[in-house]
């Protein structure tokens, strides 16, 4: 009987041991997985908002502007951004997406696709083009914008050397105040014309006259107009309109019937991508007929989830996983489709583009 | 005629002390608020699925301008705050209203006629804690399999998810409970038994979180009266948060939930068997 009284006290201290043991073990905070939180682009935030300022730096209408200050009452006109102003004005069907080159390079994203292009290629994958142009990529390209006339870099270009341009078989001439123009021998050729405005902007087109219009639009020829891509849209690394059907023509054979109804009904799509962290993009898209917006977003959302559930189905956890985060959120006559790629999902994949360097590290 | 199986009065007891709480209005109006909650949901919640996406939801008939995504992705949060509500709702409401099952058991006139009969003192206290296990893990399992079963028909997607979260916030009751048991034996009142949940309760949510704050303690005396208090304690809001990371489908570390499952059974046995022992050291 004396045992039995002491032997519940003595369990219960043993159990209380064994317990706080076992509950030790689970209190390791690596242990428990956080879940996957993703911050999309929505607004300027406020280091876009000191981009945006610092970038304020053309205006073109000078000489209007001090002629004009001659009368007391008048403003001079507002600086701006070369790269926006260079945009072909805001007209339906057309495209215009500026990728911040420079951003992008510091990105976690930049950083891991260098890394993977220096782990293919042995050595700097730009080091041809530097020795060619005297421009070094990393460094020297602040934006590039991809429009559906052609394209535009902007960046310091005080030391390059244009002279390959064409097989080196061209020679500039000069237009307006800062402009310089090759003009491409072959009729054939898809670039017609590339354009170097003020050392700070290389411009090509499909012919002559769109570099022109490019550079009278920087010069201030041209009076303004709508823009396609306005100030307050220039948040992300990556941002732009896409027409309807450029977005239809890459969804690819899969997605033909969504690809024909995005473009009989959007009438303009907005693209933003963040990759300050993961790589989030947002694409607002509206249109005039809000009820078939709606259906449209809803079709969209169908088809993410249906290939979400194809990927659960085939074991493909990744692909699974990507599309957990991608939604549609419906507004009156506009929708905004998010899609997210996290970036420890991509260092895992990518793993082997690092696996030199961490070997190599101390 | 054969001897009594060891034991087998735990379930007599346990079946005895659901009739008592079914019997009582607190279990009763509890039932009919979930059962409400769960008939409201099941009329007026309409989700609008067009290929497993839910493309639109509308409570009472108002739009609530959901994103349009897999609908398992979208009824995620709603399942994981059930599962919190669940989890932390039906245990303080099980403090509130198990702290007199052991107190009346104890009390004059009813423990001399339970312990006239034949049934051990040992069976009584397991038999009381059994069948506040079962309600713990009925009420919750009724909360959460209702929605399970409405969230099913109107979507097209069925997951038990909800009810392993569940039967988890009920086995972290039942923990709770065997302190509140053993409690009562030692002060037969129904506020000290409810105190001691309430306490534990608390204790147990601070101890989920004893590595962030023991370093806030200074190093010696202090940290260690901290951390080896709270070593033993029930990690409450680490279950709730595994229950609610279970029913959201996010990523759970299997191996630190059996350690905390097994850790809580510990712990349990370990509060029970002081239950035993000062419940064969009492007269009555």
């Amino acid at each position: 009987m004396k045992r039995r009284r002491f032997l519940f006290p003595l369990a219960a201290i043993l159990l209380l041991g064994l317990g706080a043991y076992f509950m030790g073990r689970g209190d390791e905070p690596e242990k428990r997985p956080e879940a996957q939180q993703v911050h999309f682009p929505t607004h300027l935030r406020s280091e876009e908002y000191q981009r945006l300022a610092k970038r304020r730096t053309l205006r073109p209408e000078i000489a209007k502007a001090l002629a004009q200050a001659a009368q007391p009452d008048a403003e001079p006109p507002p600086r701006r951004d070369p790269m926006l102003a260079a945009l072909p004005p805001a007209a339906p069907g057309k495209t215009a997406v500026v990728f911040e080159a420079n951003a992008l390079r510091n990105s976690p994203i930049g950083e891991l696709m260098l890394d993977c292009m220096r782990k293919q290629h042995g050595q700097n994958p730009f080091d041809e083009f530097q020795k060619d142009t005297h421009v070094d990529p990393l460094v020297d390209i602040d934006r590039v914008a991809v429009t559906s006339d052609g394209m535009m870099v902007s960046g310091n270009f005080t030391n390059a050397n244009w002279d390959f341009l064409f097989n080196h078989k061209v020679s500039p001439t000069s237009y307006g105040q800062s402009g310089q123009i090759y003009v491409s021998p072959s009729e054939d050729s898809e670039v017609g014309a590339v354009g170097i405005w003020n050392n700070e902007m290389f411009l090509t087109g499909k012919d002559v006259a769109s570099v022109q219009a490019a550079i009278d639009r920087l010069e201030g020829r041209t009076p303004p107009g709508p823009q396609l891509i306005s100030e307050e849209d220039t948040y992300g690394e990556v941002y732009g309109v896409i027409s309807p059907s450029d977005l239809g023509a890459m969804f690819g054979s899969d997605n033909k019937e969504l690809a024909a109804k995005l473009s009989e009904v959007a009438s303009e799509v907005k693209l933003h991508v963040d990759a300050q962290s993961d790589v989030a993009m947002v694409a607002d898209l509206s249109g005039p007929d809000a009820e078939k917006v709606s259906d449209l977003g809803k079709s969209l959302g169908g088809v993410l989830s249906l290939a979400r559930l194809k990927a659960q189905a085939e074991g493909d956890q990744d692909l699974a996983q990507l599309l957990d985060l991608a939604e549609v959120d419906p507004d009156d006559g506009r929708f905004r489709a998010k899609l997210a790629l996290p970036m420890s999902l991509l260092e895992q994949k990518l793993a082997w583009c690092r696996e030199k360097s961490d070997a190599g590290a101390p | 005629m054969s001897a009594p199986i060891a034991g087998r009065a735990v379930f007599g007891v346990a079946a005895d002390l659901l009739r008592e709480a079914a019997s009582r209005k607190w279990f009763l109006a509890f039932g009919g608020v979930i059962t409400l909650a769960l008939a409201a949901t099941g009329m007026f919640l309409r989700l609008d699925v067009v290929d497993g996406a839910l493309a639109a939801t509308r409570f009472f008939g108002k739009d609530l301008g959901t994103s349009i995504m897999s609908v398992d992705v979208v009824l995620r949060p709603l399942y994981r705050a059930v599962a919190y509500a669940i989890f932390y709702g039906g245990s303080a409401f099980g403090i509130l209203a198990c702290a007199d099952f052991a107190p009346s058991l104890l009390s004059p006139g009813r423990i001399e006629h339970l312990l006239s009969l034949p049934v051990r003192r040992w069976e009584l206290l397991v038999g009381t804690f059994v069948g506040v296990l079962a309600i713990a893990l009925l009420g919750a399992c009724y909360g959460a399999g209702g929605l399970v079963l409405i969230l099913g028909i109107k979507s097209g997607f069925w997951t038990a998810r909800p009810l392993m979260a569940a039967a988890l916030g009920g086995a972290a009751f039942a923990a709770i409970y065997a302190a509140m048991l053993t409690m009562a034996l030692f002060v037969r009142s129904a506020a000290f038994s409810a105190a001691a949940g309430g306490l534990l309760f608390t204790a147990g949510i601070v101890a989920s979180y004893r590595e962030k704050i023991s370093p806030m303690f200074e190093p010696g005396v202090g940290r260690g009266i901290f951390r080896a208090v709270t070593s033993v304690l029930p990690r409450v809001a680490a279950l709730a948060d595994t229950a609610a990371a279970i029913a959201a489908r996010d990523a759970v570390d299997r191996g630190a939930l059996w350690s905390l499952l097994v850790g809580l059974v510990f712990f349990a046995a370990a509060v029970l068997a002081i239950a035993i022992w000062r419940f064969e050291q009492k007269d009555f």
